[in-house]
């Protein structure tokens, strides 16, 4: 950490009551192939405080992306304070956080030329499989620091490596049009590219069959992508500020067995390896294990500092920031879904009329407080007689996600995936209402 | 600061270099429910080169200024790395070299109110929701204000100065009862000054009104509608379902999609006009230079049903041979410019609401959006509200009314387009990639389509 920003806590501790800085400093390397051609390589170097003071009682907040400005960036909090929300909770108390391995060398020293070649690796395997295809991959690495020191006498810093690949597979033929993508990210290099390659080919040669769907209940299974989806309401629900304000409709529900006993959610960012872990969250609060929901019993919210004072609980270090412009907030972290004991496999083959669901479009825009996911089925596939025969669409994909977890769990798969909100296992589902044109 | 820039993009051993530096001032105010969330103020500043060899991109951003000259070579030398993988020659579609400074008229400036003002405006919509009573239990007040100042300069010796404003905010009452929760929002926005923050005290107590009846709203039963939008919905559709798609970079490479979109093709009936334009004055989506320093314009997508043009940067254009419209776009300086919309209207028709009614068995007026999502072929959009429409009239309201459908069979069901208008912004923003909010506009009137699948499980 630099001495500046050293500097800068002593000029907010003098201007103001009790101060925190959150800095930030990330470089990252993406090289990106876009239909099927090299295409840019960008080196971001990007570096970014936050100040939060207590002042007067009230809370003030300011950024900045101007490294030394220090006196704009206290005078903008100060002046912010005077109109800011009462300060119920405290900054990060002295402590030494403990770190979790998050950080990996070769990341740092792997060429953009192996990069290419990766790229262009798996641009190929998807051009020799499907030459009408147009393939777009990004692969890149980041080094991400961070920070938080506050006046009360925390004062802590990581280190984490990131290292991404995303593929985007986009076929037109006439007026149908065929988006395969996915993607995976972890702090160090063995990511399984060959196994994400496999799989957008998989779902390009099964997806090229339109089959059709009439409207009707079906037995549907998700993908973690679409487990992802159906979670929406409980990322909503489960948020300390909607139980705060009284939104959520599980304020006074904590301990009560909610969902089928087959269901068990928790969030995890002291996991090794994964890009989603840290020692600390961007408050200073020390990051671990949460079980949300065990075994159908709601058991926590996830909180930051501030709602969980209000709520009388204890942090459970989900204050994350969404951005350096904005507060730290309740956000998850990284979910686990507790894995079932049926394969994938014999899951499919148990179907005999039904749906599988991996894209979902739109879901995030229903009323997830309601537990209301819709979703226009972007990808999916119909399973006839335990066998995908193709690709199903111009559908909507309709459950309540309370209701589907309480009374419509099937099976939770033993397989599990990582997808952009955590590691996820396919769910199978009855009775989802697909409604398609008549 | 102009010698500057234009003596490190000259002359280097590239096709094209760019410079970009920004600084912008934001404000930003958050209430949830009776509680004062965030009031914050942000300084945002850095910049970034892009170079162009042989076809291909090198970009390079960055917060600290110093040594810009060894920034451009990176650049160059990762635009070289592609180049040669590539091995084509560079096209960009010409553009005027252009010499200006661009600045906010009076007033248009967030930063000339006070913070004291802004606030008090926003606690008083806040507390008119809180106090409506009823089923009203909570509020989101959201505002965010952003001044830029933008610098810009290439190696064909275009240099502009901009200023900016921008302002969008949200305000939503959410209702409660037992297990339901319901929420009803309206947006603002605007780009010449904060006066559009104020007066929304009908509006906010309308939304409070909504959000309560949604609480006794029965939930719609899914199949296919004849759906009437209002202007907001129509405006999220011209966008999700349209603009989206004919942004030049999802064209340009694409021989197959090109075959689709190729200019002349019917895609609607005559009555259907769609344009996208830099040049409304007030609106989020205002823009006189886009960030490639291309100066916008008003652009056709759709004259009389004929697809007549599309939203490129110049790259898109020159692959293409069509010419740049001023869509290159970057919601800041982490991201190079790609191509993006700006206000995206439908154009006034001549048909009455009544006449939009009339005949309609069974159908769905939707209004409002919270949101939509397009992937090129298919777009869902999610209504404020809704209410069924039941022989000819207006009946009950309906909840949790999710819109979707093929994006061409639906350009052809549009059967009447409203006589209104309505200059609606919204205070959210488009997202493409990671570059999201970026702020646009979608003005529109009411609007008629046939045979809409709306997802429910009623």
């Amino acid at each position: 950490m630099s001495a500046g920003l050293e500097e800068l806590l002593g000029k907010a501790r003098k201007a103001a009551d009790a101060a925190e800085v959150y800095w930030r400093r990330v470089s990252s390397t993406p090289v990106g192939f876009e239909n099927n051609k090299l295409k840019e390589i960008q080196t971001n170097a990007t570096f970014g405080v936050a100040l939060r003071v207590i002042k007067g009682g009230r809370i003030g907040f300011s950024t900045t992306n101007k490294e030394g400005d220090w006196d704009t960036l206290v005078d903008n909090a100060v002046a912010a304070s005077a109109y800011g929300a009462p300060a119920s909770f405290e900054f990060a108390p002295a402590s030494t956080p403990t770190g979790v391995d998050v950080y990996d060398a070769d990341v740092v020293a792997l060429p953009v030329e192996d990069m290419v070649d990766t790229g262009r690796t798996i641009v190929e395997a998807v051009n020799a499989a499907d030459p009408q295809v147009l393939t777009g991959v990004e692969v890149s690495r980041a080094v991400r620091e961070a920070g938080v020191m506050t006046t009360p006498g925390f004062s802590g810093t990581y280190r984490r490596t990131e290292y991404h690949v995303f593929v985007f597979a986009h076929l037109v033929e006439g007026q149908n049009m065929l988006d395969v993508y996915d993607g995976d990210g972890l702090t160090g290099l063995k990511l399984d590219t060959k196994g994400l390659t496999e799989r957008v080919i998989h779902d390009l040669r099964l997806g090229r069959t339109n089959v059709p769907i009439k409207s009707g209940r079906f037995t549907a299974i998700l993908t973690p992508n679409a487990v992802a989806d159906l979670l929406g309401p409980f990322q909503a629900g489960l948020d300390g500020k909607a139980v705060e304000r009284g939104i959520s409709p599980w304020r006074d529900k904590l301990g009560q067995p909610l969902f089928s006993p087959s269901f068990s959610l928790h969030d995890d960012t002291t996991l090794p390896g994964l890009a989603s872990s840290a020692a600390f969250d961007d408050e200073g609060v020390p990051t671990r294990r949460t079980a949300l929901v065990d075994r159908g019993q709601l058991v926590s919210f996830y909180l930051d500092r501030r709602t969980a004072k209000a709520l009388g609980h204890k942090p459970t270090g989900n204050g994350w920031r969404h951005g350096l412009e904005t507060p730290p907030a309740p956000s998850l972290g990284h979910w686990v879904v507790a894995p079932g004991r049926d394969s994938l496999a014999s899951m499919i083959k148990g179907v005999r009329d039904g749906v599988l669901v991996d894209h979902l479009m739109g879901a995030w825009a229903g009323n997830l407080l309601a537990g209301e996911v819709n979703g226009n089925v972007m990808l999916g596939f119909k399973i006839e007689n335990g066998e995908l025969t193709g690709r199903v669409k111009d559908c909507m994909f309709s459950v309540n996600a309370f209701e589907a977890l309480s009374r419509q769990i099937i099976g939770f798969s033993k397989e599990t995936k990582h997808s952009h909100i955590g590691t996820l296992p396919w769910l199978a589902l009855d009775g989802v209402t697909i409604s398609a044109k008549s | 600061m102009k010698t500057m820039l234009t003596e490190a993009v000259r002359g280097k051993d590239a096709d094209y270099l760019e410079i970009r530096l920004e600084e912008s001032h934001v404000t930003r105010i958050l209430f949830r429910g009776p509680t004062l969330d965030n009031v914050g103020q942000s300084v945002v500043y850095g910049g970034n080169i892009r170079a162009l060899v042989d076809g291909g991109w090198g970009f390079v951003s960055f917060n600290r200024l110093e040594d810009l000259e060894a920034k451009v070579d990176l650049a160059i030398r990762q635009a070289r790395l592609i180049g040669r993988a590539r091995g084509e020659q560079s096209k960009l579609a010409p553009a005027p070299v252009v010499q200006d400074v661009v600045k906010l008229k009076p007033g248009a400036d967030p930063r000339e109110v006070p913070l004291e003002k802004k606030m008090s405006v926003l606690d008083e919509y806040n507390r008119a929701i809180l106090s409506f009573g009823g089923p009203i239990k909570s509020s989101a007040v959201s505002y965010q204000d952003r001044y830029s100042k933008l610098h810009f300069a290439n190696s064909e010796g275009t240099y502009i100065e901009q200023e900016k404003g921008d302002i969008g905010g949200n305000l939503s009452a959410v209702a409660v009862q037992g297990a339901q929760t319901q929420v009803s929002t309206i947006g603002f926005g605007g780009s010449k000054g904060f006066n559009v923050a104020l007066g929304l005290e009908d509006k906010v107590l309308a939304a409070a009104r909504t959000a309560a009846d949604l609480i006794k709203a029965e939930p719609i039963k899914g199949g296919e509608y004849t759906v009437v939008t209002d202007p907001i919905l129509t405006g999220i559709f011209a966008h999700e379902a349209f603009g989206h798609l004919s942004e030049g970079d999802n064209v340009y490479e694409d021989k197959n999609l090109q075959k689709v979109m190729t200019l002349g093709t019917k895609f609607g009936e005559n009555i259907l006009n769609i344009y996208d334009t830099g040049f409304d004055e007030g609106a989020r989506g205002y823009l006189k230079y886009d960030d490639e320093g291309v100066p916008t314009e008003k652009t056709y997508l759709i004259k009389e049903g004929v697809l007549v043009g599309r939203l490129h940067s110049r790259e898109t254009a020159g692959k293409m041979g069509e010419r740049p419209t001023g869509n290159a776009r970057a919601i800041d300086y982490r991201f190079p410019p790609i191509c993006r919309m700006r206000n995206t209207c439908i154009e006034r028709g001549e048909a009455s609401f009544e006449d939009m009614l009339k005949g309609v068995k069974l159908g769905v007026y939707a209004v409002k959006a919270y949101g939509g999502q397009t992937n090129g072929e298919m777009f869902t959009f999610t209504a404020g509200e809704a209410y069924m429409i039941r022989d000819g009239r207006l009946a009950e309201l309906v909840r949790d009314v999710t819109l979707t459908g093929n994006v061409f069979t639906t350009l052809k069901h549009i059967d009447l387009v409203g006589s209104d208008f309505e200059t609606h912004e919204s205070g959210g923003g488009c997202g493409k990639g990671a570059q999201s909010p970026l702020p646009t506009s979608e003005w529109a009137p009411h609007m008629r389509i046939q045979k809409v699948v709306i997802g429910g499980r009623g």
